[in-house]
């Protein structure tokens, strides 16, 4: 019985569970879990830096664009406030600001604010200035005689001036029609010529075309009446727009290739222009590139060596271009080297090596004297074969495209350091945009001293290689003169005070005297010892 | 009396208590109520001199079917199940940043709806994971405490305190957080950033709705809100609340 009770007990129990389980499984409840964030941020008691850099810009007679750096804060800058001749005129985010609707010919001055979320405020930065550019000047022009003699006659407006780099077209509205001249010239004499209307109108429009580019010209504007009144309407200045810079930058100088094993290592000097950007080097296997894209490029950059790394384990010669660049993009013709893997000869190709000064097909022998140097814009006058240098600035080499062969050619300019034969680089000539001719700038040469100038041209179309030579004399340094030393102690004396300065002289000078006294004083202690040969005095 | 006899007896009153507790009818506890429930047993072959029927074992040939003028709920035992749904909880990030001496108010909300054909509606609690519930490591910020049972009807920080608080907003609220214009608690009004309560670790109803709102849903907005006042040196971090909002078909 006692089993039976248990077994009834324990049918029971499991009864139990089964029902709460079954009404376990219909749960009808959903959740979701989400949460909610706040920062807080450490005590900002502290104010942003004060911007600096503050850089004015003109861009027209009415806008000047503001920049500057950002400023920091141990929080964060919020924004900052803009102040045009100490007035508030923006609050932005941005670090520039283009300000419009300004006065022609009018300098005004900019600072900025820096602040922070609280808003904590910087001190003002530097004041920067600008002037907006010159509008003509309206100036009176009637007398109150004349001007009662006009009447309603009188007066202009609508007055524009549209100007281009050779162009400058003038518009205007008169309240009565009149027949106008306008004058213009580089001084306010107006010297350069006219423009009179054949008719009287009200609307008026003139162009002055063949302008310099980048120049200042005045204007004066004259209306004639029919009654014989002459008035002068307005008198002003505009400058025509400048070239684009279409201009080479000068080619690297002293291109240098060697090889550390499997490697080549590429050193070279960039040029010293302000608008340097990079250099491209391109590879190629054999040949010299010719141009940017002939070949691989395998490096771009500011820098002045490069490793061609493992390129000897795939050939055996190479010609390296590099070629310069400035910020808008032009590229310098080319400096070029050719290396070839050790105890490999450099190939030289299967042209036919021409004699020097032969002739291409259909042009006349081309002489060293074809050949054109610039310095500076200005042509050098050669003196013999040798064309003198200043050695002060990047000079231009140029042949007139005439002169070379119609067909697919390389013009190729070794120089050579006349003291020492293993300082040699090469550079290409490619031909300028108004293909006038092939040209190349150099940068400044290092050394002062004689250079041997090599110029071969390949012509790929005859198999020939022309080759022609000179010399360049390039003189000495004006920024760093050399002292030579004359003989005897003024001389050397000299010498060192030009090197040293002052105080050596009196050091020197100090030291002797020092040296006298002691010798002095020594021949006077021998004497009283009574030493032979020194005589008491 | 037979100890077979005796389990015999016992197994048929077991099946006859389990048959009467699971046939078909709402069955509920204080937190949750069952709809419907069945046992799926039986079926066979049915007839009289006026119709006949026939039924079956088992889910066969179940599921939703419709037309234009029809729907059809095919299976066994096919009923009404209540349909219930939780949507749009999102994390929230309070704005702006507050300066840790400085103080100031930041808010933020998200939006939740429920949904459920439940004839009986629905119940919406929050619930907070650690107490207090905004959290930075060690550092914390109060839950809001409102000045009397109800809630505050505005928001308020004193000089030295951190606050975090809570108020929703939406067409189920609980009248705790109904108010009059003035005060909570009262009224059936329900205006716009009021009635500010604090999170706590135990469920607290913010929203109840004793019909369906199937399709549509009703949406529930709570607004957070830290403040920092003036004179507390409240330490720098990010300080994160973890809640989770309940639904439950009533």
């Amino acid at each position: 019985m006692y089993l039976c009770k248990n077994r009834v007990k324990k049918s029971l129990i499991g009864l139990v569970f089964v029902v709460l389980l079954t009404q376990a499984t219909y749960v009808y409840a959903l959740d979701t879990q989400f949460t909610t964030s706040q920062r807080i941020v450490n005590v900002d008691t502290g104010a942003p830096t004060v911007p600096v850099n503050v850089v004015a810009t003109v861009v027209s007679s009415d806008q000047i664009d503001v920049s500057w750096n950002p400023s920091t804060d141990d929080v964060g800058v919020a924004g900052y406030q803009l102040f045009r001749d100490g007035a508030q005129i923006a609050t932005t985010t941005s670090t520039t600001y283009i300000d419009t609707g300004l006065l022609p010919a009018t300098t005004y001055a900019y600072t900025v604010k820096a602040f922070d979320a609280i808003p904590n405020v910087s001190t003002s930065s530097a004041t920067t200035t600008a002037t907006t550019n010159a509008l003509p000047v309206s100036v009176p022009t009637t007398t109150p005689e004349v001007h009662k003699k006009l009447g309603s006659r009188s007066g202009m407006d609508g007055f524009k001036v549209v100007v281009t780099r050779t162009t400058a077209q003038f518009s205007w509205h008169t309240a009565a029609p009149t027949l106008s001249v306008v004058s213009w010239g580089r001084t306010h004499e107006y010297e350069m010529a006219s423009l009179e209307e054949r008719a009287r109108f009200s609307d008026h429009s003139t162009q002055l075309m063949g302008l310099e580019p980048n120049t200042t010209y005045f204007f004066r504007i004259v209306a004639r009446y029919g009654d014989g009144i002459e008035v002068v309407l307005q008198e002003g200045s505009f400058i025509t727009e400048g070239l684009p810079d279409i201009e080479a930058p000068a080619n690297v100088s002293g291109l240098r290739a060697r090889q550390e094993n499997t490697d080549v290592v590429l050193s070279w000097k960039n040029p010293t222009e302000s608008d340097f950007d990079h250099v491209r080097i391109v590879r190629k296997e054999n040949g010299y590139p010719s141009d940017p894209s002939d070949g691989v490029i395998v490096f771009e950059g500011k820098a002045s060596e490069f490793r061609d790394e493992r390129i000897f384990t795939q050939g055996s010669v190479y010609g390296y271009g590099v070629f310069a660049y400035d910020r808008i993009g032009n590229e310098s013709s080319g400096a070029v080297v050719r290396i070839a893997k050790a105890g490999t000869p450099l190939p030289q190709g299967e042209e036919v090596i021409a004699e020097e000064g032969s002739s291409t097909v259909g042009l006349t022998p081309l002489q060293f004297s074809d050949v054109q140097f610039f310095e500076n814009g200005h042509a050098i006058s050669f003196i013999g074969n040798e064309v003198p240098l200043s050695g002060q600035s990047s000079f231009t080499i140029r042949i007139p495209y005439q002169r070379l062969p119609e067909h697919l050619k390389t013009v190729l300019v070794t120089l050579t350091d006349a003291r020492n034969a293993e300082l040699t680089f090469s550079f290409l000539l490619r031909v300028n945009r108004d293909k006038t001719a092939y040209e190349a700038t150099i940068a400044t040469l290092n050394h002062e001293g004689r250079y041997a100038v090599a110029v071969a041209v390949f012509d790929y179309k005859e198999r020939t290689i022309s080759k022609i030579s000179g010399a360049l004399q390039v003189a000495p340094s004006i920024s760093s003169p050399k002292t030579s030393v004359s003989g005897g102690v003024t001389g050397f004396l000299k010498y060192v005070f030009e090197q040293t300065g002052y105080w050596s002289i009196v050091s020197i000078l100090f030291a002797f005297l020092l040296i006298l006294y002691g010798v002095i004083r020594r021949k006077e202690a021998l004497s009283v010892a009574g030493i032979p040969g020194i005589t008491p005095q | 009396m037979s100890y077979s006899i005796l389990r015999k007896l016992v197994i048929a009153g077991g099946l006859f208590c389990w048959v009467t507790i699971a046939s078909a009818q709402a069955m509920q506890s204080a937190s949750y109520r069952i709809q419907d429930d069945s046992i799926n047993i039986g079926g066979g072959y049915s007839s009289s001199t006026s119709y006949r029927m026939q039924d079956t074992v088992g889910e066969v040939g179940t599921g939703d079917s419709s037309s234009t003028n029809y729907a059809i709920r095919a299976g066994y035992q096919q009923m009404q199940e209540s349909y219930l749904a939780l949507s749009g909880a999102t994390n929230v990030t309070l704005s702006p940043s507050i300066g840790g001496v400085t103080g100031g108010t930041s808010n933020g909300s998200t939006v939740l709806t429920a949904t459920t054909d439940d004839y009986a509606g629905y119940q919406m609690t929050i619930t907070a994971s650690t107490s207090p519930a905004m959290q930075s490591g060690a550092n914390t910020i109060s839950d809001y405490s409102p000045s009397g049972a109800a809630p505050d009807f505005s928001f308020s920080t004193g000089a030295g305190q951190a606050r975090f608080g809570f108020s929703p907003e939406g067409a189920d609220i609980a009248s705790r957080y109904k108010d009059n214009g003035a005060a909570c608690n009262t009224g059936s009004s329900d205006t716009v950033l009021s009635c500010w309560d604090g999170v706590s670790t135990t469920p607290i109803t913010i929203a109840t709705r004793s019909s369906a709102n199937h399709p549509n849903g009703t949406a529930t907005t709570i607004r957070f809100r830290v403040g920092i006042g003036g004179s507390v040196s409240q330490a720098p971090g990010t300080y994160t609340a973890t809640t989770t909002v309940t639904l439950v078909a009533l």
